[in-house]
């Protein structure tokens, strides 16, 4: 059976890729540092494929059709689709074995996402992706969530749902060692009257709940007051799914940078793997 | 005539700009959408703070100033003043 070998939560600013050298220099080293730090713990645990989740943007389905949740389900994926990105157009291969044993499992266990082929990867995966892995080879998974069309799936939804992800990764065994990865987050607010705010209290807060692997009070909050940190911090969700996937273990806070020019708090949390939590 | 109207017009614009690519960007086609006189202007001339007011998806507002070449210190303004700003309400992670 697969292990989670390792997982990681990380922002996506499009400017991290687009546009780096636009942030003070000491901000996005200390962003781009943990996220060589994500890279170095893939190559020692020997990731053969990942799982990704992400905020739908609109890249992939419209108002006329928008699942909560889709899983695509392809050999590959094409990404990303933004030309300004800075991130090359690629085929990136799947492991569709593992994507259709998810969507399975996830179903058994009482959840109903959709399903999705042709799914296109766009900045939301690609900009993570990219750092994780540059020459773009290591096999992923996607998963598009909707975080912000309301009415909208709760956190603490989003955090069962990441526990039925979990298990059914964990109950694969077409592979050994499998990674997980949210991308989204933290504040920001997107083509609203705050567009440029990051709501730095809200990001420190919730951070601070997941190095203390309690969720309790992200958990019962409701979605409207969520909606306060930014109408894009919504894409916490996949963070929160994340943690739950992870049952809830606390997670290192490699970095915190609230990044003006990127209009987004930048953060990255990693988590030690199964194998770490079960040998103590 | 509904609000699923203008959004699809201004998202189907959005990809039709996206489709353009370097080549000459196709003005916006309100022919096919059901829209009222005022939606139909707010579209056109282009108003975006009542684009925002009528409550088009952020996401598309923010889609279409970009298409508009605004930054960001162009746009906030025009949505500050768009009248339909929510008011704020105290949170539980706010220490100040």
């Amino acid at each position: 059976m697969a292990e989670i070998v390792m997982a990681y939560s990380a922002a996506h600013a499009p400017m991290m890729t687009a546009d780096p050298g636009s942030a003070p220099r000491q901000q996005a080293d200390n962003f781009f540092s943990a996220l060589e730090k994500v890279r170095d713990t893939a190559r020692d645990t020997g990731v053969q494929a990942i799982v990704m989740m992400t905020g739908e943007h609109f890249t992939n389905f419209f108002l006329d059709g928008l699942p909560q949740i889709a899983i695509g389900l392809d050999e590959e994926h094409l990404g990303p689709p933004e030309v300004w990105l800075q991130v090359p157009k690629k085929m990136v291969p799947s492991d569709a074995g593992l994507a259709a044993h998810i969507t399975a499992k996830l179903i058994e266990q009482g959840q109903q996402p959709a399903l999705s082929y042709g799914m296109k990867i766009d900045h939301g995966f690609m900009t993570v992706y990219y750092w994780l892995d540059r020459s773009m080879e290591l096999p992923m998974v996607p998963i598009v969530l909707n975080c912000t069309t309301p009415p909208l799936m709760t956190t603490r939804q989003f955090y069962d749902f990441g526990v039925a992800v979990g298990n059914a990764i964990r109950s694969y065994d077409g592979l050994e060692r499998v990674g997980l990865v949210a991308g989204g987050g933290l504040s920001h607010f997107v083509g609203e009257p705050r567009v440029g705010d990051i709501d730095e209290e809200f990001d420190r807060w919730f951070l601070d709940l997941l190095a203390k692997g309690d969720l309790t009070e992200i958990l019962d909050m409701p979605n409207d007051e969520l909606a306060e940190a930014g109408n894009g911090t919504g894409e916490i969700r996949a963070w929160v799914a994340l943690a739950g996937a992870m049952n809830g273990a606390a997670g290192h806070v490699l970095a915190y940078e609230p990044v003006y020019e990127w209009i987004n708090g930048m953060g990255v949390v990693l988590y030690d793997g199964d194998r770490a939590g079960t040998t103590g | 005539m509904t609000l699923y109207m203008v959004q699809r017009c201004l998202f189907d614009h959005l990809r039709r700009l996206e489709a353009a690519g370097d080549g000459p960007k196709p003005d916006i086609v309100t022919e096919g959408y059901t829209l009222t006189p005022e939606e139909r202007q707010a579209v056109t001339e282009p108003d975006v703070g009542a684009i925002y007011a009528m409550g088009v998806h952020p996401v598309i507002v923010n889609g279409f100033c970009r298409a508009l070449g605004y930054k960001r210190a162009d746009y906030r303004p025009l949505l500050e003043q768009s009248g339909a700003v929510p008011a704020r309400r105290r949170t539980r992670w706010q220490k100040s």
